[in-house]
């Protein structure tokens, strides 16, 4: 193999790389561009954030939930609050009342 | 000058012959890892991107129910009660759910085709048989790849069976073929009325609420939202969702996963380094009478230094993108086997569907950062060490 195959070859190889990016990035800003009435009518973000969809579960907690469903502490069917735009005037959503004797 | 770089240049490109073994055992490891690394960075971009596209024509607000701690219906008596808030452009009742066909999980959605705001001459990407019908109860349109995994074509009559273990009978009226892979996948859409009776969804209720802000100026626009989100708050068992949440979710659940796998490589990656460094130091070992006999011909230590460096960013350079171009074919014509399920969550609920990806300039620069600097360090030190020694001595100790 000459030294100037190794360099051929590495062009090459490089200049591969960057067209496929170059490619994949205008794709990408095509679809971005481009209207789509579709999601614009279902308005719905896909499966990656649908409630109930395991992708947003860990693997070890999806083997429990499938499992047994939802078990109390199994969390399959829990969701976080959202967004906290409430400001509880007790200081929080729990209030303790007596004096703990 | 010109020549004496080609020179080096030349020299370092023998030395990536002459020591076989070495260059074969780094180019095959960090090959293999570049690949492993660039897949994942792919994907989870690729998945981040669909997910941000989608996100883009959310509503800007998503009012769900809760009941005992879990997402429940949501009563529709509360679209007047949010619709009277400021800032509020209009809310959209929405009836969307998951039905198994089979052991794949498919999204229901329900389209109010009686909504003024709906467009039912707009461009749909409609492939074969047309769009819903608002006189035409129980039809479905499917997605390309729903319609291809049920074998299901336009005029089939498809029965599926609902939660409440009854028997749905719908005439497919047409397919869709999205440009997002996923929504092709496990979306199948129904007039509301049909996706009402479908879920067993009481009058009145409905999954959640879509909830479209004013257009203002973007400067103020998460001043709205957030006013507007604190305004609905305050109704009870209710929780509201924003896009930005749903944004940053889908980053932490792929980021998550990606992050995983990244531990997995950062592993592999020291053990590559480990295996070249241990070649190097060989190679570097053998090459001391070399250096030596270099230097006594005149070369100086920067020369030497230039061509183990040459030598480094060639092999570097060569193992990265060879791993990128691999990680590229592994995605777009091989369908990122075993990765996919790892990244998608290990489910087997999903329909197949080809895996979006992206070769994003940041993941390039990232892989080629990770394969070049390893070989960098594992031959340009030693090459130092050994350059910085005597010639004399050098080539001595390389003999005893």
């Amino acid at each position: 193999m000459k030294n100037r195959t190794i360099l051929v070859i590495l062009i090459l190889l490089m200049a591969a790389v960057f067209a496929s990016c170059a490619s994949s990035e205008m794709t990408w800003l095509n679809k971005e561009n481009s209207p789509d009435p579709l999601r614009q009518l279902i308005g719905l973000p896909s499966i990656a954030v649908g409630n109930l969809s395991p992708v947003a579960r860990n693997p070890g907690l999806e083997l429990l939930c499938t499992g047994l469903y939802d078990t109390p502490g199994g969390y399959c069917s829990y969701f976080t609050d959202g967004v906290p735009f409430i400001s509880f005037r007790t200081g929080g959503n729990v209030t303790s009342v007596g004096d703990g004797k | 000058m010109k020549f004496r770089l080609k020179n080096l240049l030349n020299y370092a490109l023998g030395c990536i012959k002459r020591y076989k073994l070495r260059t074969i055992v780094v180019l095959v490891c960090l090959t293999m890892a570049a690949t492993l690394f660039s897949s994942v960075l792919f994907i989870k971009d690729g998945l981040v991107r669909e997910g941000q596209l989608s996100l883009k024509y959310a509503p800007d607000l998503t009012v769900q129910g809760i009941a005992t701690g879990r997402q429940s219906y949501i009563e529709t008596r509360y679209i007047d009660l949010i619709q009277r808030i400021l800032g509020v452009e209009k809310v959209v009742e929405r009836i969307w759910g998951y039905g198994n066909i089979g052991n794949t999980l498919l999204v229901i959605i329900g389209v109010d085709l009686e909504d003024p705001n709906i467009n039912l001459d707009a461009d749909y990407p409609i492939e074969s048989g047309s769009f819903l019908d608002p006189q035409r109860n129980d039809t479905v349109v499917l997605g390309k790849a729903v319609a291809e995994l049920i074998g299901a074509k336009v005029g089939n009559l498809l029965t599926i069976i609902t939660e409440s273990n009854q028997a749905r009978q719908y005439t497919v009226i047409g397919i869709f073929n999205s440009e997002s892979s996923i929504v092709n996948a496990d979306t199948i859409l129904m007039t509301k009325d049909s996706a009402r009776a479908f879920f067993n969804v009481p009058e009145g209720k409905a999954t959640d609420l879509m909830v479209f802000t004013q257009e203002v100026n973007p400067a103020y626009y998460q001043t709205q939202t957030s006013f507007v989100a604190r305004e609905i708050s305050e109704l009870p068992n209710l929780r509201v969702l924003t896009k930005d949440l749903l944004a940053s979710a889908q980053e932490t659940t792929y980021g998550a996963r990606s992050g995983f796998f990244s531990i997995v490589w950062y592993l592999i990656l020291i053990s590559v380094a480990i295996v070249a460094f241990n070649q190097t130091v060989v190679v570097g070992h053998e090459s001391r009478f070399e250096i030596g006999l270099l230097k006594a011909l005149g070369f100086s230590t920067s020369d030497i230094i230039q061509i183990r460096l040459t030598e480094g960013t060639v092999l570097g350079f060569l193992a990265g993108s060879a791993g990128i171009v691999l990680g590229v074919f592994y995605n777009a014509v091989l369908n990122a086997p075993v990765l996919k399920d790892v990244m998608l969550g290990w489910a087997t609920l999903y329909p197949a569907f080809p895996v979006p990806f992206m070769v994003s300039a940041q993941s390039i620069f990232l892989t080629y950062a990770i394969t070049v600097i390893p070989v960098l360090f594992a031959t340009v030190i030693p090459s130092w060490i050994n350059a910085t020694v005597d010639p004399d001595i050098a080539m001595r100790g390389a003999r005893a």
